[in-house]
């Protein structure tokens, strides 16, 4: 019999059911462009989940890991105030506190240094987490944790970052179970990994790379070989060895330099002939800087850099000293910084600071004792060399013995997504990473401080925090090794103290050797001459002032050390502004006149806006406009110029205000002023270098208004000098503005030229917080440099030591790191952006004493 | 007595059988969207449901009282999360701009978007577990009647 026809009906739709069903899971399954899959993001587990975290509530949590109770309470801007008997519970605590709020900016950032980003974002990252992998960051924290492991010194150090880990893992752990983890690992379909000792101590690293890791070497080989021809005139002209003009060191004349000077070699000229032919090595040096990753070519392009300065009772009104600092980084969001109050009842510990989310320290901040600040040295941390290759390029011959030498070899598996794994052979010379070959008949390597040997910033920072006077704080900083770093300091006994710290190469120069120092250009590693000896400057030995008479010290990037210091330590230290700002403010300052108000004008307000890069040039913009006769009334020029002089006139002037169209002629002038001085000569360069410093240019303008550099070499007719430049630049400033802008000169306001934005640090617009007419420029104390500034601020401390609840404290981003958090930007939209700052509360030393009013959630963690 | 009483029983299922599939749906996928559902499978809850539905009215078109019980449960347990888990709105209003960002075309905004997908993706999935349960339990019952009419 055959079978009913509604049994064939209901086969096919049963068939047909089976086969939807499956299909559907499939497509629903399947990541789109790579990244989330439809069906899990829209259920239940998927996005709605990814809303923890974006509040704070009050809960009590039973965990292992903990030696005893654990208060957090969240205050008003979501900053944790954390209460704990011991401080390995504390780091705990912070530890969780750093994975609920910036789990994502964690993994990414762990990734990047560790040189895995391209097993989730694939093939298109292969490239950078190469360049990582070259640099070695993975491999030197290893070797620093190692050292780490065998130091019984470091146990208690050691026992914290573990405590640390588990705090991180605990959260980690419970968001991976309970899908909660955060929106952007849902959009890019990927999961964290475990935070692990070896993170650490890569973060660390990766701190490292963003400020020490340098290619001025790159630069100066090509300015010296193409652009000067090895004239060392023209070197020594625009990239001073010593650079002199309108300095203000960072320690002056008043550090202690009374220790003996060591015996001064003079390399021979001959070992810094390079093989290899000019061409060639231009091609490798761009290949290195075209492998640099974004970050590190935005912090060097413009000009990333700090402040920090301190006045002691002298100058005070309280007669106690207030320190000041704010350390100019990358601005996104989630920002860097992470706010954190640490109280160790049983260590008597109560501190307050900034924290990388990532490591269990304190980087920036202060006890009830001590406060510090950092500025980056900008040491020249790298030596670069050229050896010659055998004729199939296994072997390199090594000056050092005098003979063909094997690479060693280092083998890294990168996995990728999508692609399985990729293998790199890393190889290394006697002196460093082999980073680029130049046309297979030689190559250059790289040698860096920071992956020289393990280095011990922990150490010092762990020893910053329990420090209580300038002793123990001076004792415990001789272990910050890497990145280099101006610390200031001042503490409740009333010292002040500025101190350039960390490893430096003793270099084997005297100063005015522009064309021949041991390590300021790429050195012929081949040459048996070469003196190659690297030994670090002694901690003793390194600038520092302690309570000068003046009553202040001050740090902006510039240039560590007076004329007089005997060691080489940078000719590529930041611009001489910010420096010359602070020091005027400081210096004007009646005694007995300085509050945390004027400390706040100086970082924010009009004092920090104050550009003296535009007092030095604006004058003469002026006055050689003026003078030419060139401007005719009822121009648009005629209107831009009466403009810049009203600036010039009025009680704003050289302050980049938002609202004034004066300070946007200064600076489009000053953009082109610079440019049609340089580029005559550039040109001759086949890769992009750098140019000189403003200050450089100041001196020519102001004392040399005929030099040669201001002549267009292009033009063989004529020979331009300073003011023919000047009225060049003048009028074609007036036309960009006019072209952007249209011919209305009063709509030409700074605010409309030099715009800030906020945005995320993935990229993704939508988690960005808006972009915003900003003030200051990148000479001013608020620093914001080029037209959009994507760095800045990245925190404003400041600490009175007169009344220690006084202290102030402002991100550009906010505790969270979850965009739907009210606490992701609010600082940057509600405070940063307006100047404003909020009480760091410090003095709450318990938990029961935190105020009600102060307090959004109280976290309770109870050990298992 | 009884013998009566099971078959008023039986009867008023039969009556309702088509709420009460209905019903489960809508009890079964809400309280697993509430509890349990992070643990399992996105597709599981409203493709079990579906099945049970089928099961329930005997008949394929039973999928559509199984989609629409699955997406009011759907409905009901979001409606719930939202006013339970603050920001889960923002949340899935961010999640649309971002995709609106990496698309290269901004995506109208509102999480309203996110949420009728959620609902809809689970209705499907409650459709597809209705007609596979209701035509399973339509080949066994056609099969058994073939069997008692002795083929």
């Amino acid at each position: 019999m055959p079978l009913p026809r509604d049994l064939y009906k209901q086969g096919a739709v049963f068939t047909v059911s089976i086969v939807g069903i499956v299909l559907l899971i499939i497509v629903l399954s399947t990541p789109i462009m790579g990244m989330f899959a439809l069906g899990p993001i829209v259920s239940p587990g998927g996005i709605f989940s990814s809303s923890y975290g974006s509040t704070y509530t009050s809960k009590t949590m039973t965990v292992k890991g903990i030696g005893d109770t654990v208060t957090i309470k969240r205050d008003n801007w979501g900053i944790p105030h954390i209460y704990a008997k011991t401080l390995e519970d504390a780091y705990f605590a912070l530890g969780y506190c750093h994975a609920f709020d910036r789990l994502f900016q964690m993994e990414m950032t762990a990734r990047t240094g560790m040189g895995r980003m391209s097993e989730i974002l694939g093939n298109d990252s292969l490239e950078d987490d190469i360049f990582y992998h070259t640099l070695g960051l993975e491999k030197v924290a290893q070797e620093a944790l190692d050292t780490y492991e065998i130091d019984e010194d470091l146990d208690t150090i050691l026992d914290s970052i573990d405590a640390y880990c588990e705090g991180v893992n605990y959260e980690i752990n419970k968001r991976i179970r309970t899908k909660t983890l955060p929106i952007e690992f849902k959009l890019l379909g990927f999961e964290p990994t475990p935070w692990t000792p070896l993170k650490v101590f890569v973060y660390g690293k990766l701190m490292s790379y963003s400020l020490s890791y340098s290619t001025n070497d790159l630069h100066a080989t090509i300015l010296r070989d193409q652009l000067f021809n090895g004239n060392e005139t023209a070197m020594e002209d625009l990239f001073p060895l010593n650079q002199t003009h309108y300095q203000i060191p960072i320690v002056p004349s008043y550090g202690n330099y009374s220790f003996p000077s060591p015996p001064k070699k003079v390399v021979a000229e001959d070992s810094q002939r390079l093989s290899g032919n000019i061409e060639a090595r231009s091609l490798a040096i761009n290949k290195i800087l075209a492998a640099t990753p974004e970050s590190v070519k935005l912090s060097q392009e413009s000009g990333i850099g700090s402040n920090n300065w301190v006045a002691n009772g002298t100058k005070t009104v309280t007669g106690k000293p207030i320190l000041a600092g704010d350390p100019h980084l990358e601005i996104s969001l989630p920002m860097i910084w992470y706010e954190a109050h640490l109280v160790a009842s049983d260590e008597n510990l109560n501190i307050f600071g900034y924290t990388l989310t990532g490591i269990p320290a304190i980087i920036i901040g202060f006890n009830t004792h001590v406060a510090w600040s950092m500025t980056n040295v900008g040491n020249d941390a790298c030596d670069w060399y050229e050896y010659v290759w055998n004729a199939d390029k296994s072997q390199y011959w090594s000056g050092k013995e005098n003979a063909w030498k094997s690479p060693i070899e280092r083998t890294v598996n990168i996995p990728v997504k999508g692609l399985g794994n990729h293998t790199e052979t890393i190889r290394y010379t006697e002196d460093g990473v082999i980073m680029a070959e130049v046309r297979g008949k030689t190559m250059i390597a790289m040698r860096w401080t920071a992956t020289e040997s393990p280095t011990y910033e922990l150490k010092a920072l762990y020893g910053a925090i329990k420090a209580t006077n300038w002793e123990e704080f001076n004792d415990t900083l001789q272990w910050f090794h890497d990145p280099p770093q101006n610390f200031v300091f001042a503490d409740t006994d009333g010292n002040i103290a500025l101190r350039p710290t960390g490893r430096m190469v003793k270099r084997n120069f005297t100063h005015g050797n522009s064309l021949n120092p041991q390590g300021r250009f790429i050195q012929n590693g081949s040459d048996p001459n070469l003196d190659k000896d690297w030994e670090y400057i002694p901690y003793y030995k390194l600038p520092y002032a302690l309570n000068p008479p003046q009553g202040y010290l001050a740090s902006a990037n510039q240039k560590s050390a007076g004329p007089d210091y005997p060691y080489y330590i940078s000719s590529y230290q930041s611009s001489c502004y910010r420096g010359r700002s602070i020091d005027r403010h400081l210096r004007e300052a009646p005694a007995g006149s300085i509050d945390v108000d004027f400390m706040k004008d100086a970082q924010c307000g009009d004092k920090g806006i104050l550009d003296i890069s535009s007092e030095s040039f604006t004058p003469f913009f002026i006055d050689v406009m003026e003078r030419s006769g060139e401007i005719s009334s009822g121009t648009t020029a005629a209107t831009a110029l009466a403009e810049l002089k009203a600036w010039n006139n009025s009680n704003d002037r050289y302050l980049m205000k938002k609202d004034r169209v004066g300070p946007t002629i200064y600076y489009a002038t000053m953009s082109r002023f610079r440019q049609f001085v340089w580029e005559d000569e550039y040109t001759k360069a086949e890769i992009s270098v750098k140019t000189p410093q403003d200050e450089i240019l100041e001196y020519f303008v102001k004392e040399k208004p005929n030099s040669k550099w201001f002549d267009n070499v292009t033009t063989t007719t004529t020979v331009e000098d300073r003011d023919d430049i000047i009225v060049k630049a003048f009028f074609k400033a007036v036309e960009d503005l006019e072209n952007e802008f249209g011919s209305n000169v009063d709509e030409w306001t700074w605010g409309e030229y030099h715009i800030m934005a906020f945005n995320h640090m993935a990229g993704i617009p939508s988690f960005g917080g808006g972009s915003h007419p900003h003030d200051g420029s990148g000479y001013t104390l608020l620093a914001a440099g080029g037209r959009r500034p994507g760095t800045g601020p990245s925190e404003r401390m400041v600490v009175d030591f007169n009344n220690i609840s006084n202290s102030w404290s402002v991100l550009p981003g906010g505790a969270s790191g979850n965009p739907a958090n009210s606490h992701y930007a609010d600082q940057a939209l509600e405070l940063w952006m307006k100047r404003k700052y909020h009480l760091m509360l410090i003095q709450y030393n318990t938990a029961e004493s935190f105020p009600k009013e102060h307090t959004e959630a109280t976290v309770t963690l109870k050990p298992k | 007595m009884s013998e009566k009483t099971y078959q008023d029983y039986l009867q008023t299922f039969l009556q309702y059988r088509r709420t009460i599939a209905f019903g489960l749906s809508v009890i079964g996928v809400g309280v697993i969207d509430l509890t349990v559902a992070t643990y399992l499978p996105f597709w599981l809850s409203p493709v079990l449901f579906g099945i049970i539905a089928g099961i329930i009215i005997g008949s394929a078109y039973a999928g559509l009282f199984a989609a629409l019980g699955a997406m009011v449960g759907r409905l009901i347990s979001i409606i719930i999360m939202v006013l339970t888990m603050p920001g889960a709105l923002k949340t899935a209003d961010l999640f649309l701009a971002a995709i609106g960002d990496v698309l290269g075309a901004p995506l109208p905004p509102g999480s309203i978007i996110v949420v009728l997908l959620s609902i809809i993706i689970c209705g499907l999935f409650g459709l597809l577990g209705g007609f596979t349960g209701g035509s399973a339990t339509k080949i066994t019952k056609i099969m058994l009647e073939d069997r008692k009419e002795g083929n």
